[in-house]
Order: structure tokens, then sequence, then C-alpha cells
């Protein structure tokens, strides 16, 4: 319990802090409000991007000044508005208070809670708006964010720092993806990586996708590390425009303290959409699929804050996974196109892949990742190296078998691989793999230990594998697990462990 | 006739700082519905640029203070209204820009600060 005489003391000292000044307003009429947007008169002295409050208690932020009038998006709809309302200044560029106690908390885009619990005021005030770190501040990408994806940290690997794009129609798995990698930033013991916290953008979404994501992340523990901004289908689309900047202000707080940091916008088509709405009613001018003329910079600015710091300025890192949505798997549309160029490498996933139960439906062909591979662990590269190739030529040969059954022997032997190595890059969801274990898969279907054993029977052979492997062989899983290069005395242990488990297997 | 046009008519309409009836009639008569609305928009406007008003709780305010404030907008029109919500102090309105020296306002923003403190 307080006591009386705490709470007035407290009271005083905070009395200390207010100024009170005589304080000059700046203030306007509002001329019009139609969709969100309130066109006022006055206002002389604001800013773009100023944030600005209405004689209601409403807020929004200036996104146009004209001669004689601002352009203003209201953040809460603004139906209360009406014509003649005063409007002031607030000299206050938007930002939202970042702190360490928005871990495990869902957030709208301006800091208020949306789980129900107490609101956070207290911690450092971050602008949405800020201008991305120079290139004197940044290092090249060089630390791996690992996914718990075989398919992902094996071919397209994925580096702190790094901005990599998920691509694909709805419902292949792209949200998917992105779970299961917050989920794989579970803290491991004896890791030599930092931890990661992760920050999911839900912008757009239905309320009830939003709720099962969470519910995944809480489920899986990894609400203890994940902070989400959620800005869904019903909110205003100021705030839908907003919730990727919020996002990425209170990733740059984690930064700056040297934090690694993984941030997911999900997603940046739905973004776009918040964009060009809030456009047309501004009356900027329409170009290309009726965005406007500045939608490529409204991202670009956003990923280039994306960044890998050096250690002269704390080696804090955001890792940027924004996810895209495709109509008819057509990546050369508006904003993917505009989106790919500015991404260091895309995750484009298919629907034929997926209908044809390879999940994840990653296209490897059309999936790059231009930075990742500096990021690899020596391990896994050593193991992975010639998977990319010999699956590509796989999927061209498949096609190619399915119009003749004369082959030779050699061809039939690269395609009876390659459907097991197809085979062993099927994973389930939410059920990301450490990478000691992937290394193992890897290496054991490219080396051909499973050329002899039933393509329905691979995944099977590799769940056992793996047990028989941590329990009868850990020094194996420990070696690997340092992410080292994989040595002569190794790469014999584990051929011998393998042979040791197919005589078991087959059994 | 464009908004522009509009605008430079409204500003044409004042004779030595004042309203000119003879040009307003003029111009009003050339002037359809629609661009009458934003003509009499700016001559607001402009009216209200050359205007300060000062608000005060007193009725009568000291001779020291109408020096200081002709001093202050030396070629604008000075309206005082009484207004005893202020408490104590003035609150100055030039345009767009609001200066508050007012207790109310203090008031107001110290309630701002405390409940942005403990929310």
């Amino acid at each position: 319990m307080i006591k009386n005489e705490e709470i007035i003391k407290e009271l005083e000292k905070n009395l200390m802090t207010f100024s009170h000044d005589a304080r000059t307003k700046n203030v306007g009429v509002v001329e019009k409000n139609s969709d969100g947007v309130v066109v006022a008169s006055g206002l002389s002295q604001a800013f773009m991007g100023e944030q600005v409050e209405f004689e209601n208690g409403e807020k929004g932020m200036i996104l146009n000044l004209d001669e004689d009038y601002v352009s203003i998006i209201v953040f809460g709809g603004g139906e209360k508005i009406t014509e003649g309302n005063k409007v002031k200044t607030t000299g206050k560029i938007l930002s939202i208070m970042a702190s360490e106690k928005l871990i495990g908390r869902v957030i709208s885009p301006l800091g208020d809670p949306l789980d129900g619990k107490p609101g956070i005021r207290a911690g450092k005030s971050m602008p949405l708006e800020k201008i991305a770190a120079g290139v004197i501040e940044r290092e090249p990408v060089h630390t791996p964010l690992k996914t718990g994806i075989k398919l992902i940290d094996a071919i397209i690997p994925i580096g702190r720092g790094q901005r990599e794009l998920i691509i694909g129609d709805r419902g292949l798995g792209k949200t998917a993806i992105a779970v299961d990698t917050i989920i794989n930033q579970k803290p491991k013991k004896n890791s030599k990586l930092k931890p990661v916290i992760c920050i999911y953008v839900a912008i757009g979404q239905k309320q009830s996708t939003v709720a099962q994501v969470i519910e995944k992340l809480k489920e899986a523990g990894a609400m203890d590390y994940t902070i989400v901004v959620c800005a869904t289908a019903g909110d205003p689309a100021a705030l839908q425009y907003l919730a990727p900047y919020a996002g990425v202000a209170i990733a740059e707080s984690f930064m700056e303290k040297g934090e690694d940091v993984l941030i997911i916008y999900d997603d940046l088509s739905k973004h776009a959409w918040a964009y060009r709405q809030i456009s047309l009613v501004l009356r900027r001018p329409a170009g290309r699929e009726a965005y406007p003329g500045d939608i490529f910079y409204l991202h670009s600015r956003l990923l280039e804050r994306a960044v890998k710091l050096n250690k002269e300025f704390g080696g804090g890192s955001i890792t940027a996974l924004p996810i895209v949505e495709t109509q008819a798997n057509d990546i050369s549309a508006y904003i993917p196109t505009n989106i790919i160029s500015i991404t260091d490498g895309q995750i484009y996933l298919q629907s034929d892949l997926f209908n044809g139960g390879i999940r994840p439906a990653i296209s490897i062909g059309n999936s790059v990742s231009r930075v990742g591979g500096a990021a690899q662990t020596p391990a896994i590269k050593s193991a992975a190296g010639k998977m990319r190739l010999e699956l590509a030529q796989y999927r061209e040969l498949a096609v190619f078998a399915q119009f003749g059954s004369e082959l030779d022997q050699a061809t039939l032997a690269q395609l009876e691989r390659g459907k097991r190595m197809t085979e062993i890059l099927k994973q389930p969801q939410y059920q990301p793999m450490p990478e000691s274990l992937q290394v193992l898969s890897i290496w054991a279907v490219t080396n051909g230990f499973l050329d002899d054993i039933g393509v329905e029977s691979t995944r099977k052979f590799e769940s056992e594998y793996h047990t028989y492997t941590e329990r009868n062989h850990p020094d194996i899983i420990r070696t690997v697990e340092t992410g080292e290069k994989l040595t002569e005395d190794i790469i014999k242990k584990m051929g011998k462990a393998t042979d040791e488990f197919k005589k078991i297997f087959s059994k | 006739m464009t908004i522009k046009e509009i605008k430079k008519l409204a500003e044409q309409s004042f004779t030595n700082e004042n309203l000119d009836i003879k040009k307003i009639k003029r111009i009003i008569s050339l002037l359809g519905k629609k661009q009458l609305k934003a003509y009499i928009k700016f001559l607001k406007k402009l009216e209200n640029e050359r205007l300060v008003w000062v608000f005060t709780p007193m009725d009568k305010v000291e001779d020291k203070i109408t020096d200081k404030i002709k001093s202050i907008f030396p070629n604008k029109k000075i309206e005082y209204v009484k207004d005893p919500n202020l408490i104590v102090g003035l609150r100055v309105v030039d345009n767009d820009m609001v200066y508050e020296f007012n207790l109310k306002d203090s008031l107001d923003n110290l309630i701002t600060h405390l409940k942005r403190s403990y929310d």
C-alpha cells in the first residue's frame, strides 16, 4: 500500500517537471471531412507529417500542404468531426513509445493496447518516419537468421539485417513461413547467436486470422519475445498505412540497444491498398493500377530501415520479412515487382506445388537470397552446396520424363534421388527444425544414403534417423551444432552412423 | 473563373485596408453561386488576417496593455472581447495563431500533463 506522503511527494516531483510558460497554438478550421480525410483551413505553421488534435480529442496527421488548406488523415475514422470544428497543431511528428514492456503485447499502430491489458506510456519516443541508417553505420550481412525450415535455411538462407520477400497467392502458407520463423527464434541453450526479438505487423488482415496467429504464437511460447502490431481490415486506412512504420520504429528502439530484431509485414499488398485509398481521397494524381506515384518510395523507405549496424553503432540488426500476395501467381504485377526490386531476395510460393502436396510450396527456381549465402554456417553450406543445382535439374528432368518412358540409368537415378530430396524438404507447419538435424537430413539425401529407401518411407526414415542419431551419437549432433565445416572425420562418423541406422530401419 | 482569380478579386476588394462596397458590388455581379461562396470565404479570410482578437476576463483592459498590443500588431485592427473563463490573463488570436497567457490554459495543460503521467 502506498502511503499518502509518497503520493504527495510523487505529485510534487511530477509538477516540478511541468512547464507553465505561455503557449502558442496554431489553429485551423475543418472545411471538409470525407472518408477519414479532413481538409482544414488555417494551420499556416503546420509541417508535413505533424500530429494534429481536433477539438473532440481525435488525432490525425498532416499528409498534404496546399496554399490555403491542409489535408489531414484521421486515426479514429473521424465520424464525429464536422465542418467548423477547430483543429490545432502539436508541434510533434508522429511517434510511438517503445520499451521492453511491449514484448508479449498486442498493440495498435498508435501504441494503444488491444489485448485488454493496461496501456504502456513509458519508454522511448520513437518517430514513425525516420531516415534509414547510412552506409557508414552499416556492415554486410554475415550472421544467419535461422527459420527452422530446411528448404529456406539450406537453399535460400536469410541473414540478420536482410530483407527477404515472401510472395505467393493466397492460402499457400506465406504467413505460416513467417510464424514458423518466429517460433524458431525461441532462445536456445548453448546458442552462440544473440536472441532475436520478433515483431509481427498485421496490416489489413481479418481479425480472426490475426487472432489465430496470436494463439499459435502463444501456444508455441513465442509471445515471450514477440510484439504484435495490429491494424486489421476494419481499422481506418490511416492506421493500416501507419502500422508497418510503427512496427519498424519499435524495432529500431531495440536495435539501438544492440539487439537483433525480426520484423514481419503481413502484408504489404494491403498496405499499398490502404495508401492508394488515402491518396485517392487526398486527390493525388493516380498512376499505374491507380496507385499514387510515390508508392515505390513508400515501400523502399520502409524496407531500407532493415539494417545490420556495425559494432561502432551497437551491432544491432533489423531483418525484414515483407509478405506480398499475388493474384493468379502473377509476380509481374506492379506491387510485387516493386518490392522484389527493393528486397534482397524472395521466397516464391507456387500453387501447383502446394496442390501437389509439396509444403512449404517454395519454388526453388524463382526463389533467391542475394545476401544470405554469406550468413550461412559452413556446416549447412557444405551439406547443401550441390542441393540447389540437383533439385533444379531434377525438376527439369521430371517435366521431360513425363513425355517418354525410355530413360538411361543415370537419368533414372537422378530422378529417383530428386524425388527423395523433394520428400525430405517437405516439412509440416509449426515444426521448425534445428540446424544440426537439417544438416543430417540434407547430407544423407544428397550423398545417396536414401537412394535405396522407398519414397513413401522417406519422411519416416528421416524422423527415426534423427531420433537414432540424437540417442546414440550425440557427439555428431554436438559437432554439427557448432556450425563449423564438416570435416573428413565427422563425415566418416556420420556415414557410419547412417549405415548402422539403415540396417535397423530396413528390418 | 479559377480559384486563383477569385482570390485575386477578393484581395482587390479593399481600398485603404477597408472593404470597398462599390468594388464588391461590381465583382459579385460577375460571379456565379459557387464562385460567390469562394469569394466570401476569401474575403472572410483576408478580414481575419487584418484583425487581432484579444480575449480578457476583465471589463476594461489597462492602457499599458493595449499600447503594448498595438505596438506588437501595428497594422492590424484590435478587437477586445470579454471572456470570464480565462480567470486571469489574456488570449490573443492573430488569424490562425493563438497566444495563451492565461490561467485557464495553464490549468488545462496541467491536467493533461498529470493525465499523461498517470495514464
